[in-house]
């Protein structure tokens, strides 16, 4: 498991946890970031005090390092676009993610 | 008497909703704002058969859990207004994250319908939505609709029509067991209250309760059954977040809704895995971390060149036709008040006005552009790290750019910011964003003294430095004022996407509509005020003293200076000229005469009326034959370094009264709008001083 503004530009991964007070925490889960949700770094800003990812709803979502250092999220391995979305979610943990596609390559960190 | 069927228009930010609306036929918009509050209030009416539809345009919102101030103008409507039908328009190509809020609505359990918009950017992914599949899982009519191909927007019409018909059909989305058990459990309680009655209304507010909404819980706070529900309530969060192992209840319910609409995406939504989308190319490349930000300049600054370059050509054709008819009308009608009020006073004014029409459309279209295609939000992250040094955050970015075309919405888009200390921040250095109006002043002088200059490259280094200057007030603002961190930033950024040509004419089209109104009107009106203030009184002795000296002297170039001489006595002796001279010690120091003083002072009405009253003013007094444009009578009239601290007046100082007006009805305390009154006004001048002080050091 990692943060967020730790996670290599291009690499994916899947959000486990947003420890940020409630009100941001909702605003983000609207956004679609929650836990659950795979991602994609894109790119950061100068002095890289903001990030730049891609949901795997499609939609791409601009935050600042600030909160991003309080996402922790387990990197997946593979390359290539987003969309194994065959990980279910909703009351699951990250942790207990099942995977119904083969090429799910989901780490299973401890 | 027609059937009347109200409609509420939901959804979230860049879904197409605006799209929408406008590719409705024989509709008529009505644009104005929600009672109370300064957000922007679309409302559409239709006639189809017996009935007169009435839709309501809301404000972008992602969910019921409202977050920035402009959010909770839309949820308000939505929980206490009254409507028929809820259209709910997603966008198909973020189906998942829109369901989610679909999923809020329908906890309503009102009459739905789901527009599922921009089909076309799936089916040009090659993929389809299986759309009898979601009206299957919903239980509500699904359309899918193109905006941008006029594709299934009319279809829209005769759904609410059939579904007005209809009953009310029943509510397919439940949760998990258990939150369902609790969900019955407190609406029961909620049923012992006479507002909530209804099945429906108290499942709704229970599920909201649990959702730990807080409007819903001020809603029941003061009702009999408060301790009853309050308790329960409490203890439905502790156990249910120990039973899902869950911090809260939200988060219970977020989950519950995201795994309801992720799987109802995977049921009926078929796209082949993406590669790498033309949005993220030019990403790759627009918000670069390096070249992001000088290619973001480079923008503005072309920007500015074609303003100046392009608006340069009609602006001259457009000077030259109005003084063209003033002179002609001068001589053609009668002389009179008429005729004086007409070819001195109102022309000239509105002319002077007129002309730099095609400068501000260039300057609207641009930033329109920056918005429509999607820009304007990766310039925002862009802007993110660098306007964190000056306490703001990216989010920002969109009300101050904004206000570069009109201070007015630019307030209005300050909603979108959350926390108050940002929202105020923003608001009181969005002065400092040179509104269009203030374009045709800079375009003025910058003409007139910076001849030998590139004229974009100085209006892009006066937007350009105002903006600076702003950023440095809201720094010692956020260090002085309000300390502490600006509220998080998150942002989407939608793909980029080819404007709509429709779009951008009709926003043209209304903003010429309304400037060519506000300068026919107001601008007249105020020009004939002008007019007269300077025409009067007249002193019949001087004039008879005048004319008589003019009658003996042969030589016609003395007889004009003597004409000239008249009429500048005259103009100083006026009411304005008195007014003028009252007021010009406040501006001597900055070396204006008492005409840019009774400039600047007009202007506080709107920006325009400077330029107009310069206009006028200079019309009348000392014509000579050398000087036709007011471009070379600024510059006979007024020296270098005045011009400069002109300059610095007119970028800093209050804005227009319909923009003070605004921050009046956005900021309630009374502090804040005396500091917002009266500080730019300081700055202005104490800046404009400093400059002409160093300018007349360095010998201009
Ligand atoms: N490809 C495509 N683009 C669309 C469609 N509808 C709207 N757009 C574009 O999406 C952007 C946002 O639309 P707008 O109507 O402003 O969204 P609103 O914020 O919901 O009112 C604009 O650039 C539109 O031109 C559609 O059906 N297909």
């Amino acid at each position: 498991m990692t943060q967020l503004d730790k996670l290599e530009k291009g690499k994916r991964a899947i959000i486990e946890s947003v420890d940020l007070d409630r009100d941001t925490k909702r605003r983000f889960s609207n956004m679609g970031i929650s836990p659950g949700v795979i991602l994609r770094v894109c790119r950061r800003t100068f002095g890289s005090d903001s990030l730049h990812v891609k949901l795997e709803c499609a939609a791409c979502v601009a935050l600042s390092k600030n909160e991003a250092k309080h996402i922790n999220v387990t990197p997946i391995g593979g390359k290539g676009g987003l969309g194994l979305g065959y990980c279910r979610r909703g009351g699951f943990k990250a942790k207990d993610f099942c995977c119904e596609r083969e090429d799910c390559q989901l780490q299973k960190e401890d | 008497m027609n059937d009347e069927i109200k409609v509420a228009i939901v959804g979230q930010p860049n879904v197409g909703k605006s799209s929408i609306i406008n590719a409705l036929s024989n509709a008529k918009l009505h644009v104005g704002n929600f009672s109370g509050v300064t957000v922007e209030k679309k409302e559409v009416f239709l006639k189809r058969d017996i009935f007169d539809i009435k839709m309501t345009d809301l404000p972008g919102i992602y969910a019921l859990n409202a977050y920035t101030p402009e959010e909770q103008v839309a949820k308000d409507f939505l929980l206490n207004e009254d409507y028929d039908i809820v259209v709910n328009v997603v966008d198909a190509n973020t189906l998942s994250r829109n369901l989610i809020f679909t999923m809020q609505l329908l906890d309503m359990h009102k009459k739905t319908i789901l527009v599922i918009n921009m089909v076309d950017e799936i089916e040009k992914k090659g993929g389809s939505i299986d759309k009898s599949k979601i009206e299957e899982l919903l239980g509500i009519p699904v359309i899918l609709t193109s905006a941008k191909e006029n594709r299934g927007v009319e279809e829209i019409i005769s759904q609410i029509i059939k579904l007005h018909k209809t009953p009310l059909a029943k509510n397919k989305i439940f949760y998990n067991e258990k939150i369902e058990e609790r969900i019955e459990r407190l609406a029961k309680i909620l049923r012992k209250s006479p507002h909530f009655k209804s099945n429906d209304v108290s499942r709704f507010m229970a599920i909201r309760l649990l959702d730990r909404d807080e409007d819903v819980y001020k809603m029941i706070h003061d009702l009999p059954i408060f301790i009853e529900a309050h308790n329960a309530l409490e203890k439905m969060y502790k156990d249910l977040e120990l039973e899902f192992d869950e911090e809260s209840t939200t988060d219970i319910l977020a989950n519950e809704r995201a795994a309801i609409s992720y799987n109802l995406q995977m049921e009926t939504i078929d796209l082949d895995e993406e590669e790498e989308s033309l949005s993220e190319k030019l990403d790759n490349f627009l918000i670069h971390p390096v070249f992001g930000l000088p290619i973001f300049l480079f923008f503005m600054w072309t920007l500015f060149q074609l303003t100046f370059v392009l608006g340069n050509y009609p602006m001259n054709v457009i000077d030259a036709i109005f003084s063209e008819t003033s002179s002609f009308l001068a001589d053609f009608l009668p002389k009179g008040i008429f005729n004086s009020v007409l070819t001195e006073g109102v022309l000239p004014a509105v002319g002077a006005i007129v002309m730099f029409l095609p400068n501000i459309l260039i300057l609207f279209l641009g930033l329109n552009l920056l918005e429509q295609t999607g820009y304007m939000s990766r310039a925002s992250y862009l802007m993110d790290g660098f306007l964190k040094r000056f306490g703001l955050q990216g989010k920002a970015f969109v009300p101050l750019v904004s206000g570069f075309g009109c201070t007015v919405p630019a307030y209005m888009a300050a909603r979108t910011l959350k926390n108050p200390k940002d929202r105020i921040i923003t608001m009181l250095v969005l002065g400092f964003m040179s509104c269009g109006a203030r374009l045709p002043i800079y375009v003025l002088l910058v003409s007139a003294f910076f001849a030998n200059h590139n004229p974009g490259n100085m209006l892009f280094f006066i937007y350009i430095g105002g903006a600076f200057l702003g950023l440095i007030v809201a720094k010692i603002l956020r260090t002085v004022l309000f300390r502490g961190e600006p509220e998080p930033f998150v942002m989407e950024m939608p793909p980029y996407r080819f404007p709509s040509f429709k779009a951008l004419a009709m926003d043209l089209w209304i903003k010429t509509k309304m400037f060519l109104k506000k300068a026919g009107t107001f601008i007249a009106i105020a020009a004939m005020a002008i007019w007269f203030l300077s025409s009067y009184p007249v002193d019949n002795k001087l004039v008879q003293n005048y004319h008589a000296k003019i009658e003996q002297t042969t030589n016609i170039s003395k007889k004009q200076n003597l004409e000239n001489e008249l009429k500048a006595k005259l103009l100083e002796d006026s009411y304005l000229g008195s007014v003028g001279k009252f007021i010009q010690p406040v501006f001597a120091p900055l070396g204006f005469d008492w005409r840019l003083s009774i400039a600047v002072v007009t202007g506080l009405s709107a920006k325009e009326v400077v330029v107009s009253t310069l206009g006028t003013l200079y019309a009348m007094s000392g014509a000579d034959e050398t000087s036709k444009g007011l471009v070379s009578k600024m510059r006979q009239n007024v020296d270098f370094k005045a011009a400069v601290a002109l300059i610095i007046i007119i970028m800093i100082y209050s804005p227009c009264l319909a923009a003070m007006g605004t921050f009046y009805a956005e900021v309630p305390q009374w502090a804040w709008r005396t500091f917002y009154t009266i500080y730019p006004n300081v700055v202005a001048w104490l800046l404009a001083f400093g400059v002409y002080k160093v300018l007349a050091l360095m010998g201009y």
